[in-house]
C-alpha cells in the first residue's frame, strides 16, 4: 500500500517533468517574453535540478504545502479543502442512496427467481450501466427541475447561509451519481445471494427450523457481502475522488470542478495537488475496506494468512 | 452441489444462439455509422438556420439543433469518431495490457510484484481523472483522447489477462510446449495466448463500453473531441442550454450513447456465452 502510494507520487511528479517543453512557456502562451517566464520558472521551481525540485515537492506535500495554484493565486490546499464542503456531502449522500437503494432491491430480485426476471433483470441492469450520468443528470434536470418544478435549480451550496438549499442542490446530482452505481451494486448483491442461497449451511439452517426470513438475513446476506463491500468501496473512492462531469453538469463548486478549470487552464501546481490528494483518497478508502473485511467476516485476517477459512 | 452450479441445458445446441443480440446491436450501430458516412440525408454541418430547433419529424427524424442542423446526421457522423477513438483506445489497452499481463502471469516472480504495483498505481486514479491528467500534458485532440482512455483501459485488461495467465501456465501443454524445447515467447504466444483468449475478449468488449462513454464525458468537458468534429458528448452539451425548450436535443445525444455502450456490454456476453457453449 506504502508502495503503491509511493509509485503514484513519482508518477504524479514525473508525468509533469517529462511532457516535451517547458510548463512555465505552456501556462503563459508563447506570447510571454522572457522575464514573466523567468519569474515563473523560479515560482515553479523548474529552474532547479530535477531531484532537488522532487524532493522539496514531496516534502511540502507531507507538510500540506502543495505550492500556489496559477490562476487562483492561492495555496492549492486551501482551494482542495474549500472545495470538500461540496464534495464530501455529495459523496456521503451518493453513496447512501445507492446502499439504501441496491440492497434491498438485490434480495428481492435475488428471491424472485424465475426466467422472466432473471432475463429482463440482466438486460436492465446493463442497459442502467450504459447509461451515461450526465446524461441522466440532464433528464433529471429536464423532469425535476423545469417540467414539474420540485427541486429549484441554480440553488448554491452555502451551509452556514442555507443549509435546507444547499441539500436540495445536492439532491439531484447526488441521484445521477447513485443511477449507474445503483446497476452494478445490483448486480453483485442478487448473484452472491443467489450463490450463497445454494450451499448447504443455508439447507442445514432452514432445516433446522429457522424462518426464511433469518436465514436469508442474518446468514446469507452476510456472507454475500464481502464482494459487495469492495465494490461498494470502489464506487465510493471514485465519488469522493471528484464526480468531475456531474459537478460540471450542475456547476457544483466541488474537487470535480476545481480539477476540469485546472485542466482547462492548465495550472500545473494545482492539477499535481489534485491528482495527489484524489490518490491519497482513494488508497485510504481502500485500506478502510480491507479492515472492514474482518468486521464483515471475522474469519479474514489481514495479509493473506486465511487461506485455511 | 454441482448440478446447481453448471448451466442448464435449456437452450438446444444450434448455431443460431451463438449470435445474439449484443452482435445484432453492434452490427446495426457500424451499419448506420456507415450509412452516414457514406450517404448521409443531410451533411453534419449544414446550417439551415429557418429550420432551427425543430421537434422530430419525418424530414430530420431526431429533430435539428441551434442552427437548423439535421441532429440526425450529425449523430451518425459523431458515431465515426466515437467509434475510431474507442477502437483506438481499446487497441491501445489491450496491445499494452495483454502484454504486461502475458510478462507478470506467465513468469510470475518479482517481474509480476514490479508490473502489477505499476498497474495498482494507475488504478489509484479513477478512470476519468487519468484522462484530464493526460489530456492536460498532451493537450485536447483526436489522438490524445484515445491514448488518454488507452491508458485508462490498460491496467484492467493486465489484471484480467494476468489471472488468465495464472490458469493458463500451469496446463500440461505448456509443459509440453516447454519439454519440446519451445522458448518462452513462443509458449506465450502460440500456446497459452490462444488458449486463454476469451477473457481477453470479453475485457475489451467492456473496455470498448468504458472508452466510449469516456470520449463522451470527455468531449462534454470540452476536453475531448474538438470542433469541427462533431461528437455525441458536445452535442449533449450544447444541448443542455436548450433543454427547456428542445427536449429532443438533449434526449437523441444521451439514448444514442446508451445503445452504444449498451451494444458492446450485450456484446461481451455473447462472447462470453459462445465460448461456454463451445466448451459443453
Amino acid at each position: 500500500m506504502i508502495i503503491t502510494m509511493l509509485l503514484v507520487v513519482v508518477m504524479i511528479f514525473f508525468t509533469f517533468r517529462v511532457i516535451p517543453g517547458d510548463p512555465a512557456l505552456i501556462a503563459l502562451g508563447i506570447e510571454a517574453d522572457e522575464s514573466q517566464l523567468a519569474a515563473l520558472r523560479s515560482q515553479l521551481g523548474t529552474d532547479r535540478p530535477i531531484a532537488e525540485q522532487f524532493a522539496s515537492w514531496l516534502l511540502g506535500a507531507l507538510q500540506g504545502d502543495l505550492g500556489i495554484s496559477l490562476r487562483f493565486k492561492q495555496p492549492v490546499t486551501k482551494l482542495i479543502v474549500d472545495r470538500l464542503t461540496v464534495s464530501i456531502p455529495l459523496a456521503l449522500l451518493s453513496i447512501t442512496l445507492v446502499i439504501a437503494v441496491s440492497i434491498p432491491l438485490g434480495v428481492l430480485l435475488a428471491l424472485a427467481r424465475n426466467r422472466f426476471v432473471e432475463l429482463s433483470f440482466s438486460y436492465l441492469s446493463q442497459l442502467g450501466m450504459a447509461i451515461p450520468s450526465f446524461w441522466a443528470a440532464l433528464l433529471l434536470m429536464l423532469l425535476f427541475g423545469l417540467a414539474l418544478r420540485w427541486i429549484p435549480l441554480g440553488e448554491t451550496v452555502n451551509w452556514q447561509r442555507d443549509a435546507a438549499a444547499s441539500l436540495r442542490a445536492l439532491v439531484l446530482p447526488a441521484v445521477a451519481i447513485a443511477l449507474p452505481a445503483i446497476a452494478i451494486v445490483v448486480r453483485y448483491v442478487r448473484g452472491g445471494l443467489v450463490d450463497q442461497l445454494r450451499q448447504n449451511y443455508v439447507r442445514t439452517a432452514l432445516s433446522k427450523g429457522l424462518s426464511f426470513h433469518r436465514v436469508v438475513y442474518r446468514h446469507a446476506l452476510r456472507n454475500a457481502l464481502m464482494p459487495i463491500t469492495t465494490v461498494l468501496g470502489v464506487i465510493f473512492a471514485d465519488i469522493v475522488a471528484g464526480t468531475v462531469i456531474i459537478e460540471t453538469v450542475f456547476a457544483l463548486p466541488g474537487i470535480g470542478l476545481l480539477l476540469v478549470n485546472a485542466v482547462s487552464y492548465r495550472d500545473f501546481p494545482l492539477i499535481q495537488g489534485l491528482a495527489l490528494y484524489i490518490a491519497a483518497v482513494v488508497v485510504a478508502l481502500n485500506l478502510v475496506v480491507d479492515l472492514l473485511y474482518r468486521v464483515v467476516d471475522p474469519r479474514v485476517r489481514l495479509g493473506r494468512s486465511a487461506q485455511d477459512a | 452441489m454441482h448440478d446447481a452450479v453448471l448451466p442448464k441445458q435449456t437452450v438446444p445446441r444450434t448455431r443460431r444462439s451463438l449470435v445474439g443480440p449484443g452482435w445484432w446491436l453492434t452490427g446495426a450501430l457500424l451499419v448506420i455509422t456507415l450509412w452516414g458516412w457514406l450517404a448521409p440525408p443531410y451533411l453534419p454541418n449544414e446550417m439551415n438556420v429557418p429550420v432551427r430547433l425543430r421537434p422530430p419529424s419525418w424530414a430530420h427524424p431526431a429533430g435539428t439543433d441551434e442552427f437548423g442542423r439535421d441532429i440526425f446526421s450529425r449523430l451518425m457522423a459523431g458515431g465515426r469518431v466515437s467509434l475510431t477513438v474507442g477502437a483506438g483506445a481499446t487497441t491501445f489497452s489491450v496491445v499494452t495490457g495483454a502484454l504486461i499481463g502475458m510478462l507478470a502471469g506467465y513468469f510470475g516472480g518479482w517481474i509480476d510484484d514490479a508490473l502489477m504495483r505499476l498497474m495498482d498505481a494507475v488504478l489509484a486514479l479513477p478512470g476519468i481523472v487519468i484522462a484530464l491528467l493526460i489530456v492536460a500534458v498532451w493537450g485536447v485532440g483526436l489522438v490524445n483522447t484515445a491514448l488518454a482512455l488507452g491508458v485508462m483501459g490498460t491496467p484492467v485488461i493486465a489484471r484480467v489477462t494476468r489471472s488468465a495467465f495464472l490458469v493458463g501456465r500451469e496446463m500440461e501443454y505448456v509443459l509440453a510446449a516447454r519439454a519440446l524445447g519451445a522458448s518462452s515467447m513462443r509458449t506465450i504466444f502460440r500456446h497459452v495466448l490462444p488458449n486463454q483468449i476469451t477473457p481477453i475478449l470479453v475485457a475489451a468488449s467492456i473496455n470498448l463500453a468504458a472508452a466510449i462513454l469516456g470520449e463522451a464525458g470527455l468531449s462534454y468537458l470540452g476536453l475531448g473531441t474538438q470542433p469541427p468534429d462533431p461528437s455525441w458528448g458536445r452535442m449533449l452539451q450544447e444541448a443542455q442550454r436548450y433543454v427547456g425548450i428542445a427536449w429532443w436535443y438533449a434526449v437523441a445525444p444521451g439514448l444514442t450513447i446508451t445503445l452504444a455502450v449498451f451494444a458492446f456490454y450485450l456484446l461481451a456476453n455473447d462472447i462470453q456465452r459462445a465460448v461456454v457453449h463451445r466448451q459443453r
